[in-house]
């Protein structure tokens, strides 16, 4: 596991800021997600060993929550939320729309690699639905012309 | 029927949320921001604790409980770290109020946190931040930054001689991790796993200290009890039902938003008032999901109730996250009730078997009967399974997934037994609007 | 010491007590599938619900304080309908393995899904499915599709070997039992998580498909494997054709004054030993240049007029006994008194020592009965200064007559061929045919193994516990201490010992460290020899 030197040193100050080490598990994950794009299976051990918590403890942290990828997915991960709210007003409509245009189904990815679509539960952004979530960015108030209209804007 | 226009609410907890720069330290502190800061450090913290328990706040996560009274749950002697949590994993579908406060005015949140950790005498509190609200997170980890630089966050805050650091932990995707000793579990490293209780948290919490587990919006109101007296906050709404209250509204409404009124606005006042009336004119309302996915489903006749805790648990539902979902004519309450299962079976943690399975079952249920496979048993088989889960789990989850249930087969039936007897997943307005 | 009412009788609690720990006190059964008294609470499997009147929902009693006018029924209607809603839970995705499953018959799942199960599924389509036959440790397959998720196993590896191999990803119905990448369940307990496990979601391979379980015939006994002396049942197959059936496999037996709940994988599987060589069967003598066989009369006469005539020729000192330090407490102490009558005091007993403590169960000293040798025969003998003194006898040539029980292999170190040519007379006793000693002894008598020996063994911590004879002697292999009185009633002994109980009356006569220890006083669970150290169990 090769981390910059200021990566490094942005670990040791995010681990200093816990009472305890293994605290620090989900933050330190989202450095390694956000360096490598997902959480390599090298970054288990390194991260196990850094915080001194067993590798059991990581891998279960790992599949557990769901932000954590544990392959690389597309350079737009696309986060279509599908609770309630969402699915009153659309949502099944965006993501058939993002299917078609894409050529994958939820779960997949696009061959080029550009794009990856899953659907997700309430991401807290009910009042302006349908909306879903792009890599950190929240795209809300959809429709399935202006999902056309970023997909396109996006694949270029 | 409402009784008439209900006089504008002064907006207490969104005041600045329209300002243009409402999130930063310079408009707080023009509006007299970190004044309630000043006012707690000047007194001993359990006098603060006395003057929230007057107020009469009760919990705005969803749970409801009165906050002077778990604040004073904590060890009157301090023999270990005691820890504030500020629990901002906002998850319950339906629910973004937190996620306003959060973005719009981050040193209400913070201020509101440090009141908190004084008066329970922590020198650290936690904001556990759910990890998919990452505009929030930059936002008041720069809020932060500010508070900081100005001396409200870390040693001897205000020259008080009290300490506090304030740490801003990203949640990566679980909704249990809002369930207080989940959340724990998950800040000390592992899996959002609910504890067993007792102990309890405030006696035994975070890193075995003792901790007090706290909404955004709970919080939120504690600078304006300071600073406004716990009077003014009680005179707000009705007894035990008091305060400024943030409304989610959502689905087939006009207008869907945060809506700030005085606890116990009366549901149709919302719907009608707030939220503009239903989305479509020729669509009319069928049912209302007053407090979140936890709480049970409303019909149109219902909706003359004040929207508080116990008006609503009379009614058989609850205030829950005030997360108010509008179904109109068009939806399938099959449907609806097949994305909620869908959803708890999702976020169930797996650790206890009621849930484990259950939860899962119950989707596969109401998804045979959604797609036309279902059978007139499933009713009852549904019923069954639901209230197998409902008070055998260790933490609210299965409660939350199972207690809902006997509503929708109670109050929709004909929902229902239309997909079983015509074996379609046509949903009866669909099939219903295309004669 | 709260006093509280269950299923209509009050009971006297201890502060702190859950209502299962009372429960299991008084023998009230409460269905349990991840509560175990041996590991942290985990409260979620749900089975153990009772009701406890003026509680808003039913209770765990695994995790529910006792508290002062409580009031449980653990049978009754709302009981019983809460559990048979978990039970029903537990069986919806479980397969129906029971026909090709090692633990049925000793399965927690069918105990309890005969006494609170629904008694069919409501299920209508497709279980969920899991890996199946997962090799995960060398002992050790795992079937997560039978695996109930009560997480002991889990909870074994992070608090009692603190290894940490197993964990429980993913979340949901999906949640699943698994040894994390690149790790295999390889500690030194792992057939404990086959124990503990409530299902056979966790099953040990050397057992795998041997037998079912209702045909074997448990005897309580005690792990030869070191001096720990842990506690064990050993099972006998009785459905087999063979001689006094064969031993399947070695359980631990709950001490907790020893070792809890656990033993350790060596123990588990020492049984092994007994069936991988060629066991002696006969007494022989040596005729001509040949072992040929004969009676057992004629052979402990043979014993005893060599050995006496080595001593009458030789003097004092020149005979001596090499004995192993597996040999029970009886054994040793007649060995002793025969050396004794042939005015000798070289005896010893070598050390068989691996690697270190391990700060759990398992013992550098690899023998069960060293205490036993310390306290009857004194330090010199187990210490190494009686095996060189012996040795040193030996290359001197003083010593005329020796005597060797099950330790032959000594032939291969330090007693080596070249030592034992002059030698008069040199008998052994052994269970095993396969060692070089054989080619120089004289007389050749076949020794029955611990698993077919009644007598005791005194633990590292000084407590006396019995092994017990589990499967008939092969041939006509005898215990060691049958051998010593048939031996001493031509040195002329006069006293009766009908069994080993009244050997270790005469032990406790003769030697103050033994006072007062006796097969009552032993019972199951062992005794400890008075001011013996107090033992704290395993941990």
């Amino acid at each position: 596991m090769n981390f910059a030197a200021n990566v490094l040193e942005e670990i040791d100050r995010i681990v200093a800021r816990y009472p305890r080490a293994t605290s620090a598990v989900l933050p330190v994950l989202h450095v390694v997600q956000r360096e490598h794009g997902f959480v390599p299976p090298e970054a288990k051990a390194w991260v196990a060993a850094r915080l001194d918590m067993p590798p059991a403890k990581v891998e279960e942290v790992l599949s557990f929550y769901t932000m954590f990828h544990r392959a690389p997915v597309g350079r737009k991960h696309l986060q279509v939320c599908r609770s309630l709210s969402c699915n009153l007003r659309g949502e099944e409509e965006i993501t058939a729309t993002i299917c078609r245009k894409l050529g994958i189904d939820p779960g997949g990815k696009t061959a080029d690699g550009k794009f990856s679509l899953v659907q997700v539960e309430c991401l807290g952004s009910c009042g302006t639905a349908p909306m879903m979530q792009v890599n950190d960015d929240y795209h809300e108030g959809l429709t399935p012309r202006r999902v056309e209209e970023l997909l396109e804007e996006w694949s270029r | 029927m409402s009784a008439g226009t209900p006089p504008p609410f002064r907006p207490v907890l969104t005041a600045r949320c329209g300002k243009p720069d409402s999130h930063l330290l310079g408009t707080y502190l023009a509006d007299g921001g970190y004044q309630a800061l000043s006012q707690a450090l000047a007194l001993q913290p359990a006098a603060v604790v006395d003057k929230v328990k007057a107020s009469g706040l009760r919990g705005r996560g969803g749970a409801g409980f009165p906050t002077g009274l778990k604040w004073s749950f904590m060890p009157k002697e301090k023999t270990k770290p005691h820890y504030l949590i500020n629990n901002a994993d906002e998850s319950e579908p339906g629910t973004f109020k937190d996620r306003l406060l959060m973005e719009k005015d981050p040193h209400l949140v913070i201020e509101g946190t440090l009141i908190g950790a004084y008066a329970i005498r922590a020198n650290h509190a936690f904001i556990y931040i759910r990890g998919e609200y990452y505009h929030a997170y930059t936002v008041l980890l720069a809020a932060l930054e500010e508070a900081r630089a100005k001396g409200y966050v870390g040693k001897n805050i205000l020259g008080s001689g009290w300490d506090c650091e304030v740490i801003l932990h990203r949640g990566a995707g679980a909704y249990i991790c809002g369930e207080e000793t989940a959340l724990m579990t998950s800040l000390e490293g592992g899996k959002g796993f609910p504890r067993l209780k007792p102990p309890f948290p405030a006696a035994a919490g975070l890193y075995a200290c003792p901790t007090t587990i706290n909404n955004v919006e709970t919080l939120a109101n504690v600078p304006f009890i300071m600073t406004r007296g716990p009077e003014w906050f009680a005179a707000i709404g009705r007894e035990k039902n008091s305060g400024p209250k943030l409304y989610c509204l959502s689905g087939h409404v006009k207008r869907p938003g945060v809506y700030e009124t005085a606890m116990g606005i009366s549901l149709r006042d919302l719907i009608e008032i707030h939220g503009g009336g239903m989305l479509h004119p020729d669509r009319p309302l069928k049912a209302v999901i007053p407090g979140g996915a936890s709480v049970g489903v409303l019909d149109a006749s219902e909706i003359d109730v004040p929207m508080d805790f116990d008006a609503l648990r009379a009614k058989g539902s609850m205030l829950g996250s005030a997360a108010t979902m509008v179904l109109d004519s068009s939806a399938c309450m099959v449907k609806a009730l097949l994305v909620n299962c869908r959803f708890f079976a999702h976020e169930s943690c797996g650790q206890c078997t009621p849930c484990r399975v259950g939860c899962d079952w119950m989707e596969k249920i109401v998804h045979r009967i959604e797609g036309g496979e279902g059978r007139l048993e499933d009713l009852e088989l549904l019923n069954d399974v639901a209230s197998r889960i409902n008070g055998q789990t260790i933490c609210p989850l299965g409660d939350a997934a199972a207690g809902p249930v006997p509503s929708y087969l109670t109050k929709f039936r004909a929902d229902f037994v239309h997909h079983i007897d015509n074996h379609t997943a046509v949903c009866l307005p669909r099939a219903t609007a295309s004669r | 010491m709260p006093k509280l009412t269950i299923d209509g009788k009050e009971y006297e609690a201890q502060d702190g007590q859950t209502i299962i720990e009372v429960c299991d006190q008084h023998h009230l059964n409460v269905p349990r599938f991840c509560y175990h008294p041996g590991l942290t609470v985990a409260g979620n499997c749900r089975i153990c619900l009772v009701d406890v009147e003026k509680a808003p929902k039913p209770q765990i009693a695994c995790g529910t304080p006792v508290a002062e006018g409580m009031v449980v029924h653990t049978d009754n209607d709302r009981a019983r309908w809460a559990r048979q809603g978990v039970m029903e839970f537990l069986l919806l995705n479980h397969p129906l393995d029971c026909p090709i499953c090692d633990k049925a018959g000793e399965c927690m799942l069918q105990w309890f899904s005969v006494e609170h199960g629904p008694g069919r599924s409501r299920l209508v389509g497709d279980k969920e499915h899991y890996a199946k036959k997962l090799d995960i440790g060398e002992h050790i397959v795992l079937d997560q599709e039978r695996c109930i998720l009560c997480s002991r196993c889990v909870r074994f590896t992070d608090e009692i070997t603190r290894t940490h191999e197993l964990a429980i990803t993913e979340r949901g119905v999906r949640a699943e039992l698994n040894v994390v990448e690149g790790r295999r369940l390889d500690n030194t307990y792992s057939g404990c998580v086959t124990d503990i496990c409530p299902v056979g979601a966790l099953t040990l391979k050397e057992f795998r498909f041997k037998s079912r379980v209702w045909f074997l015939k448990d005897t309580a006994s005690i792990c030869p494997g070191c001096s720990r002396g842990c506690n064990v049942n050993v099972s006998v197959n009785t459905n087999m054709n063979v001689h006094g059936g064969r031993i399947e496999r070695l359980l631990p037996r709950t001490n907790t004054a020893v070792n809890d709940y656990w033993m350790c994988d060596l123990g588990r599987l020492i049984f092994r030993d007994l069936y991988d060589k060629p066991r002696l069967r006969v007494p022989q003598a040596r005729d001509g240049g040949e072992l040929k066989p004969l009676s057992w009369d004629d052979a402990a006469r043979a014993v005893w007029v060599r050995l006496r005539e080595a001593a009458d020729k030789g003097g004092p000192g020149s005979v001596a006994f090499v004995l192993s330090a597996r040999a029970t407490n009886e054994e040793i102490f007649l060995l002793r008194r025969l050396l004794g009558d042939l005015g000798s005091e070289r005896l010893a007993f070598p050390a068989h020592v691996e690697g270190v403590d391990d700060g759990l169960l398992l013992n550098a000293d690899r023998t069960p009965n060293r205490r036993g040798a310390l306290e009857i025969c004194g330090a010199a003998a187990v210490d190494g200064r009686g095996l060189e003194a012996i040795r040193q006898g030996l290359e001197e040539r003083k010593i005329r007559a020796l005597l060797v029980a099950g330790e032959s292999a000594l032939a291969d170190g330090i007693l080596a061929p070249a030592l034992l040519q002059h030698l008069d007379t040199l008998v052994v006793l052994e269970r095993s045919g396969a060692t070089t000693m054989l080619e120089r002894a004289h007389l050749v008598l076949p020794l029955a193994a611990w698993a077919e020996v009644e007598g005791t063994w005194t633990n590292c911590n000084g407590r006396v516990q019995r092994v017990r004879p589990a499967v008939r002697a092969v041939g006509e292999a005898r215990p060691l201490w049958e051998v010593a009185v048939r031996i001493g009633k031509h040195a002329g002994w006069t006293e009766r010992y009908p069994s080993p109980a009244e050997v270790l009356d005469a032990v406790a006569g003769a030697i103050p460290a033994f006072a007062g220890i006796d097969y009552a006083a032993i019972g199951l669970l062992g005794a400890d020899l008075p001011g013996a150290a107090a033992a704290a169990g395993a941990r």
